[in-house]
């Protein structure tokens, strides 16, 4: 595997222009776009020494729920992560361009706190493609270390939604734990997301842009949704865990929804469902490890 | 020194009539009703110019602008301007938990008389700046230079300008208060004729002690209003059943009727050790004895937002040798019918009160011809804070005109929270 080490994360807006260029109708053909290649490239980033903004953390908290601690919450390293995520998947060797991908299933470890200061050595690299009854999926994998030892680890999922699969029906919605609490979004939730994340896809964004890519308004990011959960249950989260979430049908802004968990033995877990209709948006468990 | 426990009497209470929201007191601030509830007591006892322990009171809906709200009030009332004074916020169980601060120190010698009150109004609400305004706002004073700071105000956008209101909802599960009654109204299958049962008694009670002037001596008339404005003397349980579900859905069993409307008031209650109420010529009406607060997880382990009074109820009666029928009059503040009697019921289930309480048997049912005979919340309305001091001065009245016995007060609080206290007149 071919490691590329970079001074810092990559800017965003640059690779933002790299990965809306080929979305555009047309332009996928044109020779400057070049071909795609059939799978994902063997490809490792590394950035070995990202500090941690306290005013970034502190924007972050406050957008998904978190009281500020000197301890980071389990989901933020993916804020830092996400710019190598986006260089990896808008590289000219990824068979596909990032925009339009689905965030179907994401699991965090925590081997231990992080806390505010320590200086973390991100590494990213991606998983082969597989099938997946709607397309192909693959995994985005971080690893996040404190000098040697290995803090936090992250598999992220995508989905490529591919032609004549798209109808493949979706697994039914497990049953949820009884609802614990009501959450009002706002409209531009998936703007203020956006401003702390960076992941600024247009379906996010904006009702109209949400729109070009088939969703009747904007969603909110998954990593939030999964970020809201683990907020309601910070306090009662042990020190090493890991936290798993599949994402079901996206949360259209504004609305309502319920969320609810339930402890089971040690594993705690949780769910996000439609507040009126109750359907699936996300699921989730929180499970200790020694 | 070794403090000395000493007893607490309650001397007396003053508060002005409950008004319902955005009538009688529109234009009244808490600071206002406060300072009115203060004076009137003041002028009842005779404290006109005279240096008190302390008064401790509060508001649940507060401006940051009122931080010392209470002093604010003692400084305008006819208190001497050397009391000392301070804000207590426990939700609805601001008043009584500020009556128990008091007691407190006048058991343990620290004071030896003092005031506890409280006041709300949901008319006269603060209102809060735009959370996005607020913040661009404190970075534009945290910047450096001009140029930054005029940046920072060029980020302001128009919809920064809409106001926050306070929302009657709980900040970690989004439910209103009421939501979570019908939650607890459903978990112990209450019925909506017993809740408007309930809401009538508490109005024909109420109406029945103005017309035995049971409030001459704990009412002072306020800015055209002499009687609670929602005292409604004709409720009946026909009127009552017409009125269409407010919380729990269509086939929810809570209505405007049977739940406490918003209201605006205030109250205060004087408290002194025995010695100071035998050397100023002031009556004992009651003793403040023991007072008990619990709390409940109602985010993650589901028990009833209203429940808390139900837990703490049990460790006070233990801490005193009592049972709880060796009570002459109970005091539960009717915040909804539906908390009341899901309280009544969990301590008569075997379960609850073995499982959740950890107790050997349950608590078992109360005379309910004892509960709120003078009224309670549903009638007089509910000011958040000004209802611990509205019960406490009045079951101190009916103690004194029963010439003995003993009362047990219970007042649940947002937040899981429940403030309980039991009152005593002897027979010496």
């Amino acid at each position: 595997m071919e490691t590329r080490t970079l001074d810092s994360a990559p800017g965003l807006t640059r690779l933002y222009l790299k990965a809306a260029v080929p979305s555009v109708p047309g332009v996928a053909a044109l020779p400057i776009v070049g071909r795609r290649a059939k799978d994902v490239p063997d490809l490792e980033l590394l950035v070995p020494e990202v500090s941690v903004d306290a005013d970034h953390l502190a924007a972050f908290d406050r957008v998904c729920g978190f009281s500020l601690e000197d301890e980071l919450p389990a989901t933020y390293p993916h804020m830092l992560a996400f710019p190598l995520h986006l260089a990896l998947m808008t590289d000219g060797s990824f068979p596909f361009p990032p925009v339009g991908l689905v965030h179907i299933r994401n699991r965090i470890v925590q081997h231990r706190p992080i806390r505010l200061g320590e200086e973390l050595a991100l590494r990213v690299h991606g998983t082969k493609l597989e099938p997946h009854r709607r397309g192909r999926q693959f995994s985005v994998i971080t690893e996040a270390r404190v000098g040697d030892e290995l803090v936090w680890e992250e598999e992220s999922v995508n989905l490529h939604k591919e032609s004549g699969s798209n109808d493949a029906p979706r697994d039914p919605d497990p049953p949820a734990p009884p609802v614990s609490a009501e959450w009002r979004l706002p409209g531009d939730l998936g703007r203020r997301f956006a401003s702390v994340s960076g992941d600024r896809n247009p379906i996010h964004m904006h009702g109209l842009a949400a729109k070009l890519f088939g969703f009747p308004r904007a969603i909110a990011h998954g990593m939030w949704a999964k970020s809201r959960c683990l907020a309601a249950l910070q306090g009662r989260l042990p020190s090493a865990y890991a936290v798993e979430a599949r994402f079901r049908k996206p949360i259209l802004l504004p609305g309502k929804v319920a969320f609810g968990e339930e402890r089971d033995g040690e594993t705690i877990v949780f769910a996000v469902r439609d507040a009126a209709k109750g359907t699936g948006h996300l699921d989730g468990r929180v499970t200790p490890i020694r | 020194m070794t403090p000395q426990v000493r007893r607490v009497a309650v001397i007396g209470g003053n508060r002005i009539p409950f008004a319902r929201s955005d009538r009688a007191y529109a234009q009244a601030s808490n600071q206002d009703m406060l300072t009115a509830a203060l004076d009137g007591l003041v002028g009842r006892f005779g404290l006109e110019g005279q240096r008190l322990g302390e008064v401790a009171a509060g508001a649940v809906l507060k401006h940051s602008r009122d931080f010392n709200l209470t002093r604010e009030a003692v400084l305008g009332s006819k208190l001497a301007a050397e009391t000392p004074a301070y804000d207590v916020g426990q939700a609805c169980g601001t008043g009584l938990e500020a009556t128990i601060l008091v007691a407190n120190k006048i058991a343990l010698g620290q004071v030896d008389a003092g005031i506890a009150g409280g006041v709300d109004t949901t008319s006269d609400a603060p209102i809060a700046l735009n959370e996005d305004l607020r913040r661009t706002l404190l970075e534009a004073r945290r910047a450096k230079s001009t140029p930054a700071r005029v940046r920072v105000l060029a980020g302001l956008r128009p919809t920064q300008i809409v106001p926050d209101i306070p929302r009657n909802a709980e900040p970690r599960t989004g439910l209103s208060m009421g939501e979570h009654t019908a939650l607890m109204a459903t978990e112990w299958d209450i019925a909506r004729e017993d809740q408007d049962e309930l809401a009538v008694a508490s109005h024909r009670n109420l109406a029945a002690a103005y017309d035995e002037d049971f409030f001459d001596g704990l009412i002072t008339p306020y800015l055209g209003l002499e009687r609670d404005q929602n005292l409604r003397p004709d409720a009946s349980l026909e009127g009552l059943a017409k009125l269409k579900p407010v919380f729990g859905g269509e086939d929810g069993t809570m209505t405007a009727g049977n739940s406490t409307p918003l209201s605006d008031g205030a109250s205060a209650v004087l408290l002194a050790s025995e010695e100071y109420a035998t050397e100023n010529g002031l009556p004992v009406r009651a003793w403040f004895v023991d007072a008990e607060t619990a709390a409940v997880d109602y985010v993650h382990k589901r028990e009833g937002l209203l429940m808390a009074p139900a837990y703490a109820v049990p460790r006070l009666l233990a801490r005193n040798g009592l049972t709880l029928q060796d009570f002459d009059f109970y005091e539960i503040h009717e915040a909804f019918a539906a908390q009341v009697l899901c309280t009544l019921k969990a301590w008569e289930d075997e379960e609850f009160c073995q499982g959740r309480l950890g107790l050997d048997a349950p608590l078992g049912a109360i005379e309910r011809e004892k509960l709120n005979v003078h009224g309670g919340s549903l009638a007089a309305g509910h000011p958040f804070a000004a209802t611990g001091g509205r019960i406490v001065a009045g079951l101190a009245k009916a103690l004194d005109e029963r010439g003995s016995g003993r009362g047990l007060i219970s007042i649940c609080a947002a937040g899981g929270q429940g403030v309980v206290a039991i009152m005593e007149k002897a027979d010496d």
